[in-house]
């Protein structure tokens, strides 16, 4: 993982709202002063920059920060990749960030090395499901890069001793919850599973689960009356 | 079953998810082609083209 900058660095750039909202000379311009592609250890193939409307418009900085590394490292830049869903997770909070876990859609190459890029990483479930859903393709995630992170966004990986935590605290909650999300307990990114173990007791555990288990019917729902053979059927989150 | 056990008071507020529309989907395309126009010139389609006929070889050959 490899971060360029930092949360209030990027949001502090006069441009990044604009950029935020689907400009790209905006993105461009707030990119250009931040990055450093050498910074990227990895040997990779492909690029894919999350693609995803933010809200109502499209963010245009994954794209322009991704465009930039192909540039720079001569590679294939994946466009074809999307979030399926809008979750619009930009300032949203932890119990919106758990229960809007990302959809992808879209094809990559079995047997490529892929590098992912993203603009900000705070919980990682954004990262951490697209990763899952290139990976069940056969391709290889390599790495990941974002123009920052928020407070302990840069390691996604859940440690073991927060996930004997969260089992030893809540088992059945966090399983059930982690099973209404689409996948099992041992796929919460690190931040999501340090929230559950914060939380004050169960009840607030089950509250999560009752609205995980009421989003799950309308997203079921919004797919078969919306989702088009334009697109190819979204990815379980893990 | 915890849906029934849980008042509506209770219950958190769900988030605003949504699909992408196809409309959308068609934006996220052209937005990503702008970009890749502007930043990497004219010919980035052939040569993305070129690349990807070059990795699917490599693959192959693994």
């Amino acid at each position: 993982m490899v971060i360029q900058t930092t949360v209030h660095k990027l949001r502090s750039r006069p441009a990044y709202d604009q950029a935020k909202r689907g400009v790209g000379e905006a993105a461009f311009e707030v990119v250009q002063e931040l990055i450093k592609p050498e910074k990227i250890p990895f040997a990779f193939d492909i690029i894919v920059p999350v693609m995803q409307f933010d809200r109502d418009k499209p963010n245009a900085l994954p794209l322009v920060y991704a465009t930039a590394l192909a540039k720079h490292f001569d590679a294939y830049l994946e466009i074809g990749i999307r979030q399926a869903n809008v979750v619009s997770h930009t300032f949203a909070d932890a119990h919106t960030r758990i229960l809007g876990q990302p959809m992808f859609i879209g094809k990559i190459q079995a047997g490529s090395r892929v590098l992912i890029v993203d603009d900000v990483v705070t919980y990682g479930s954004t990262l951490a499901n697209l990763r899952g859903w290139l990976q069940q393709q056969g391709a290889i995630v390599v790495g990941a890069t974002t123009l920052a992170a928020g407070f302990g966004g840069t390691k996604l990986a859940l440690p073991d001793i927060v996930r004997d935590r969260l089992l030893d605290r809540v088992p059945d909650h966090a399983q059930a919850l982690a099973k209404q999300l689409g996948f099992c307990a041992d796929c919460f990114t690190n931040r999501e599973a340090r929230f559950l173990v914060g939380l004050k007791n169960e009840h607030e555990m089950q509250r999560l689960i009752v609205a995980a288990q009421e989003l799950t019917p309308l997203q079921e729902r919004q797919l078969s009356l919306e989702h088009t053979n334009a697109i190819d059927p979204p990815s379980q989150p893990c | 079953m915890l849906i029934s056990t849980m008042s509506s008071a209770d219950k958190l507020k769900l988030p605003e998810i949504r699909l992408l529309t196809p409309q959308e989907n068609q934006q996220l395309t052209d937005l990503a082609e702008d970009i890749a126009q502007k930043m990497l010139g004219p010919d980035w389609k052939e040569r993305q083209e070129q690349r990807r006929a070059a990795l699917n070889e490599k693959i192959a050959k693994q």
